[in-house]
């Protein structure tokens, strides 16, 4: 259960190591080096919505990489 | 027109927005051909146009600096403004509060409703009115209908919402033919099957959008729908179908958000299926984009609920069990018990595999309460039936338990399905 002050143990925050974080999808980007490039589009200004793209179009890529081998 | 092509886009984006009233409007506005030439007479209608244009982009600026605050406003408030508001002014509102309607679908679906039930009253008076010809008042209180039944569908009111998707229709029957509008519908008709559990129904409703939106060329819209294509075809199809058209999909929207939207079936297709450590792999690509988008609302219960169901195919019982009661609470805060049990039954394959008899029996009789109230499908029904008497009897294996909340989850999205496959 959510404890009565907000503080959720299970919400994901930013910085907060999830299991395989650093593991790398099809693209060789991995969630660190995604959420870098996405603080550094946001400092500069520039629109996300490309690295976004990129790395989900990666992850469906590797499932299907890993599904195919199986 | 071969010779004007940035003409030819500005012309057809009028079109699409007056409808039939476009060649009534043409006709007031552009000079005759024989008498001017057609030089002349594209440069009149370009100039027309582009006025026209800035008119509709000056009474949105309005009504966004105007009535910016309204949605949050009391009802008697409201109530004054939308008395007063000149017709044009309340054409605008109505689709300022369509949208913010839509977008909250991922935040407070309350608000939601809220704010589509006021979009079909604004939509409502300006029918009353002659600023809009009839039929394209009738294109707007479509529209306005069309998203009440979305939000009464997010609200798991899906009789109500099946009832305003009816009336919908009938205004755009009587409409201006609007494509876009018609693609809109479908849009809505199919989520509501997909949330009924009429996934087939739902497939074949996108199939029919996808085809319009092709035609019409909205990439953004046609990316949303071939993101809802592939999540239906994970339950009707295979999983690489799905992926192609996911991955088409993300490849069409603009939005962040929507490209999320193309991970979370995946990742729970892959943990339904016990291949938790890429469903839990996938999950946490998913986390990357949900913190970088600040998610709250259902986007962010959804992806705790997958992420439990990944932890429970790798057998992190505790992990799986907290998030679940997490997330079964917060959707029976919000009145969407349907979920709430979906979510129980999960719960209850952890409890199954540590072997805690009387939780279970505890949770079966809510479960059974929430599905005796709420109504669900006859072969899910079925196969509730026989859990429930495991459950009672002290005998609901781990194995039993996951394979009736995957099937209760499918059979809820394809009929096909039979207990014994």
């Amino acid at each position: 259960m959510t404890p009565a002050n907000g503080n959720d143990p299970e919400r994901p925050r930013p910085g907060s190591p999830e299991p395989h974080a650093d593991r790398e999808a099809g693209d060789g980007m991995t969630q660190e080096e995604f959420r870098r490039r996405v603080e550094l589009a946001q400092e500069r200004g520039e629109p996300i919505s490309e690295l976004v793209r990129s790395f989900v179009i990666a992850t469906i890529d590797e499932v299907m990489r890993q599904f195919d081998e199986e | 027109m071969q010779k004007y092509p940035a003409l030819r886009a500005l012309v057809e984006q009028v079109r699409q927005k007056l409808g039939r009233d476009f060649d009534r409007w043409i006709e007031r506005t552009a000079e005759p051909v024989e008498a001017a030439g057609y030089d002349r007479a594209f440069a009149g209608l370009t100039r027309s146009l582009g006025e026209l244009q800035e008119r509709i982009r000056r009474n949105q600026e309005r009504v966004r600096a105007r009535y910016l605050d309204l949605p949050d406003q009391p009802p008697g408030r409201q109530r004054t403004v939308l008395d007063n508001s000149a017709p044009q002014m309340l054409a605008a509102l109505s689709v300022a509060l369509m949208r913010r309607s839509y977008r909250q679908r991922f935040g407070s679906v309350t608000r939601s409703l809220e704010l589509a039930a006021l979009a079909v009253e604004a939509a409502d008076r300006v029918a009353g009115t002659e600023y809009l010809s009839r039929e394209s008042a009738a294109d707007l209180q479509a529209e306005a209908l069309a998203h009440r039944a979305n939000a009464e569908r997010l609200n798991s009111r899906y009789r109500a919402a099946h009832r305003t998707l009816a009336a919908a229709e009938r205004l755009r029957a009587a409409g201006t033919g609007d494509r876009h509008l018609k693609a809109t519908l479908l849009h809505f008709r199919s989520a509501l099957h997909d949330a009924e559990g009429r996934v087939d129904k739902a497939a074949r409703l996108l199939d029919r959008e996808i085809a319009v939106r092709r035609l019409l060329g909205n990439d953004h819209e046609l990316g949303q729908a071939l993101i809802d294509r592939g999540r239906t075809a994970i339950w009707t199809g295979s999983l690489p179908e799905a992926s192609r058209y996911l991955r088409e999909g993300v490849l069409r929207v603009g939005d962040p958000q929507l490209m999320l939207l193309a991970l979370l079936p995946l990742a729970e297709a892959l943990a339904r299926d016990c291949q938790g450590i890429l469903a839990l792999e996938v999950s946490c690509q998913a986390n990357s984009i949900i913190v970088m988008l600040g998610e709250k609302g259902q986007v962010l219960r959804r992806h705790t609920w997958i992420k439990a169901l990944a932890y429970r195919a790798l057998g992190e019982w505790r992990g799986a069990e907290a998030m679940l009661l997490r997330v079964r609470e917060a959707f029976a805060t919000e009145g969407l018990g349907h979920l709430a049990g979906l979510v129980s039954l999960d719960l209850a394959c952890v409890w199954a595999a540590q072997g805690r008899v009387q939780d279970l029996k505890r949770l079966a009789e809510e479960v059974h309460a929430i599905f005796l109230a709420e109504g669900v499908e006859e072969r899910a029904r079925a196969a509730f039936l026989i859990w429930l008497q495991a459950v009672r009897a002290e005998r609901l294996s781990e194995e039993l338990a996951l394979r009736v909340a995957n099937f209760f989850v499918r059979s809820q999205r394809d009929r096909r399905l039979r207990p014994d496959r």
